[in-house]
């Protein structure tokens, strides 16, 4: 019993080691700041320990666990009443810092978007995954994958617009 | 703002109107570049081994203690059960007895006595394969009832959902022979079409599953089921939130051609840990709800008190809180 929790813990600690910075980027993405997203990624992976034998067996542990992290950022939504999303993104005034600002512009308009478009478009276009790897992450069929995405990205485009930015980025 | 082009081979998307205002190719590419970004400005910084490690043991004790005190309340209902045949309730043939408040005469199973015919979630979703998993059980006049729900995945398309309809119904006809045949919307005029947009044993929806309810009286399958669509897991469900399924009151499963006893099924949201049901004609009875595979619904079932109507169940949540009190139409 001794010797398989330590095996466990080992493996534990390798895939952590190589995920984390990963896992943490994505749920930045997700959740728009920096304790949300660690909260998700610590969340997650304590549920990948509970289920370690699964994670461990799977074809792709990363996938296995990416999967667990949306399921979190989905139930996490459920259980916020009080998070209020908006259809489009508010006016503001132009901007005119640097990138920063930019990011912050960017950051804002992932916030606004409802969390399955949000999921649909940080996965597919972070994580580039392809649509039928999204569906699988989101429990979804890849027609849900390919609205939410598309919504979603309508939305960033209309909120980049709305800012005055050519592009959300802005200045290179 | 700059107009300038995007870095390195996507400078080719820009042009004078800029990505975002070019072709959907041009703003997936300029998206996933912003996106990068943004996350690589994240310092992921050190791994925090011990904390993580800590959680997870914590959530894999959590885990082992409530699978031991699901398994210990299993053998107490079923110990539970046996008693209330022996001393009390209906007897067959006979006139109903008293029986005290919360005895176990209306049982409901713990989440351990569900037997899922399919894999659970984590396998994948196949809308040929329903899901069935007992909710909840009881003694009433003499006679073992069981409340099973068949899942049915979402099906993807169309086609797959008229397919899965057609497996439903033929299901559902080889115990009740009487069923007439599901009717093609298509088929029929305006007004009553509308009104099977309300049937979702006819009407397909890819974020639905379709869950087929029914009642088992000792052992045999009964006719007289409910099929009804619930939110599918990662689907969209426009105009019903999730919180607008929680204590609703789905069924009430009949049959008076047999005067079977009535059993009652209330799906609710994945928050409530437990029921209890305070029957206006006195007593009460407590019942855990059940989930079935990956449906983020969860359904309880109660031997209804004959008789009593506008009952009042309360809703609480894991850690013991009230969530809701409601009046029943049962």
């Amino acid at each position: 019993m001794g010797a398989q929790k330590a095996v466990r813990d080992e493996e534990f600690r390798a895939f952590t080691g190589s995920a984390w910075s990963r896992l943490l980027r994505t749920a930045y993405l997700l959740a728009g700041e920096r304790h949300g997203a660690e909260d998700l990624v610590q969340q997650a992976l304590e549920r990948a320990y509970v289920h370690w034998n699964k994670v461990r067996a799977a074809d792709d542990p990363n996938a296995y666990v990416r999967r667990i992290l949306i399921n979190e950022h989905a139930r996490r939504f459920r259980r916020r009443q009080v998070e209020h999303l908006v259809d489009a993104f508010p006016d503001r005034p132009a901007p005119t810092g640097p990138d920063p600002d930019d990011r912050t512009v960017l950051l804002a308009a992932l916030a606004a978007l409802p969390p399955r478009q949000r999921e649909a478009v940080v996965l597919r276009y972070w994580e580039d995954l392809s649509e039928s790897q999204t569906a699988a992450a989101m429990d979804c069929s890849v027609g849900t994958v390919k609205s939410q995405a598309a919504r979603g990205l309508a939305k960033l485009r209309e909120a980049s617009s709305r800012n005055g930015l050519t592009s959300i980025g802005g200045s290179r | 703002m700059s107009t300038e082009s995007w870095p390195g081979d996507l400078g080719d998307f820009g042009g004078p109107r800029g990505p975002w205002n070019g072709d959907a190719e041009a703003a997936e590419a300029a998206v996933s570049w912003e996106l990068g970004e943004l996350a690589d400005s994240v310092e992921a910084g050190p791994v925090p081994y011990e904390r993580l490690l800590d959680g997870g043991r914590r959530r894999l004790r959590r885990r082992r203690l409530l699978t031991a005190a699901a398994v210990a309340m299993a053998v107490a209902l079923v110990g539970g059960a046996g008693a209330v045949t022996a001393g009390g309730g209906y007897r067959p043939g006979g006139s109903p007895v008293a029986v005290p408040p919360a005895s176990g005469f209306s049982l409901t199973a713990a989440p351990a006595t569900g037997t899922p015919s399919a894999a659970p979630s984590g396998t994948a979703r196949d809308p040929f394969t329903p899901i069935r998993v007992k909710v909840g059980e009881g003694i009433s006049k003499g006679r073992a009832l069981e409340a099973w729900i068949a899942l049915w995945p979402a099906a993807p398309t169309a086609e797959a959902g008229r397919e899965q309809g057609r497996r439903i119904w033929e299901e559902r006809h080889a115990v009740d022979p009487h069923l007439p045949p599901d009717p093609e919307p298509s088929a029929l005029p305006t007004p009553q079409r509308g009104v099977l947009l309300h049937n979702p044993a006819v009407v397909w929806d890819p974020h639905k599953d379709r869950a087929d309810i029914y009642l088992v009286v000792d052992g045999k399958r009964e006719p007289g089921d409910y099929v009804d669509a619930v939110p599918a897991p990662g689907g969209t469900t426009p105009g019903e939130p999730d919180d607008a399924i929680n204590g609703v009151l789905l069924t009430r499963l009949v049959n008076p051609a047999a005067s079977s006893p009535e059993m009652v099924v209330v799906r609710v949201g994945p928050e409530v840990a437990k029921v209890e049901v305070d029957w206006k004609a006195g007593g009460a009875v407590s019942a855990v709800p059940v989930g079935v595979g990956d449906s983020t619904s969860r359904w309880y079932a109660v031997v209804r008190t004959p008789g009593a109507m506008d009952n009042t169940v309360i809703s609480f949540a894991e850690d013991g809180t009230v969530l809701r009190t409601q009046n029943t139409w049962w």
